[in-house]
């Protein structure tokens, strides 16, 4: 146990301290994790990976639930702007964007309307 | 969007001179909007561009083929609407589902060929401007397509009709 403890500012009785790893080594163990979420989420934020690794840095993080449901909810969103023709991009870049918070700064420049044609075969 | 170089559009542009205008005004457009992309191949009957985007999270190499449509003497190329590859990086098939084909493309063979827009809807013609359609439909499909190698779900408007005649898809 720590000798101090830090109480919830909002909660008076609630301890945090009683919840700190008890040894050393479980301190050592905790700070390693948090320098590893510290990087993977500076990682997520600068936009320098492919989603699937995005998907899978989240699911090493918050487990595969929570990963799931954080890009499908993002997917559908984006699909519902193209519904509704309301998906910017780009010029010069084509970076795609629609107040996801994926590109921020864009110059929005909305993407004409248009359906993907789709085959499960080469033609 | 739109332009109007005739009063009226021929079936295929046949006139090598307006084949030259129309090319000429999709390079001229392709120049001022995307400017890192450059012209491989400037032709009477096909202009090639190749650039890089980068729509979501991955840049990519990509090339588009457009050919006007011209008759010389006894040859007749017919026009022929845009034609749009993945050069690099090449499209994959998702790791978790190696027998599901990447939605959406005429090809899936490197260099793959997006299919970017309905080919019967009326959803591109003669008159559209190749960089405010093509190139944002490409961005667009590339970013649905990242999103789909991470969650294996396409969205968006999409068209899955009856096989169409292979002259219709061209």
């Amino acid at each position: 146990m720590p000798d101090f403890e830090i109480r919830n500012p909002r909660c008076n009785h609630e301890k945090f301290t009683d919840r700190w790893p008890k040894t050393d080594a479980a301190r050592d163990r905790f700070a390693k994790e948090l320098a590893t979420l510290e990087l993977t989420l500076i990682r997520l934020r600068d936009n320098t990976e492919t989603l699937d690794l995005k998907r899978n840095a989240l699911r090493k993080l918050f487990g595969e639930a929570a990963a799931n449901i954080a890009f499908d909810s993002v997917n559908k969103r984006f699909g519902q702007r193209g519904d509704l023709g309301t998906l910017a991009y780009s010029l010069g870049t084509g970076a795609i964007g629609s107040n996801l918070g994926v590109v921020p700064g864009l110059r929005e420049t909305t993407v004409p309307k248009h359906r993907f044609y789709g085959s499960d075969q080469d033609v | 969007m739109t332009w109007d170089p005739w009063d009226t559009r021929p079936k295929d542009i046949d006139d090598p001179r307006a084949a030259r205008r129309v090319s000429r005004y999709h390079t001229r457009e392709m120049a001022e909007k995307w400017p890192n992309f450059r012209v491989t191949i400037e032709s009477a009957w096909l202009t090639r561009w190749e650039g890089p985007v980068e729509p979501l999270a991955q840049p990519y190499l990509v090339r588009i083929e457009f050919v006007p449509g011209v008759r010389t003497g006894n040859i007749h190329i017919p026009f022929r609407s845009p034609r749009v590859y993945v050069l690099d990086p090449a499209i994959r098939r998702r790791a978790e589902e190696p027998n599901t084909r990447v939605p959406h493309l005429y090809n899936e063979k490197h260099p793959a060929r997006l299919c970017l827009f309905f080919p019967t809807g009326h959803e591109w013609g003669w008159r559209d401007s190749i960089a405010e359609t093509i190139l944002p439909w490409t961005c667009e499909w590339l970013a649905r397509y990242e999103f789909w190698l991470a969650t294996g779900k396409w969205t968006g408007p999409a068209e899955h009709p009856e096989p169409l005649e292979d002259n219709a898809l061209r």
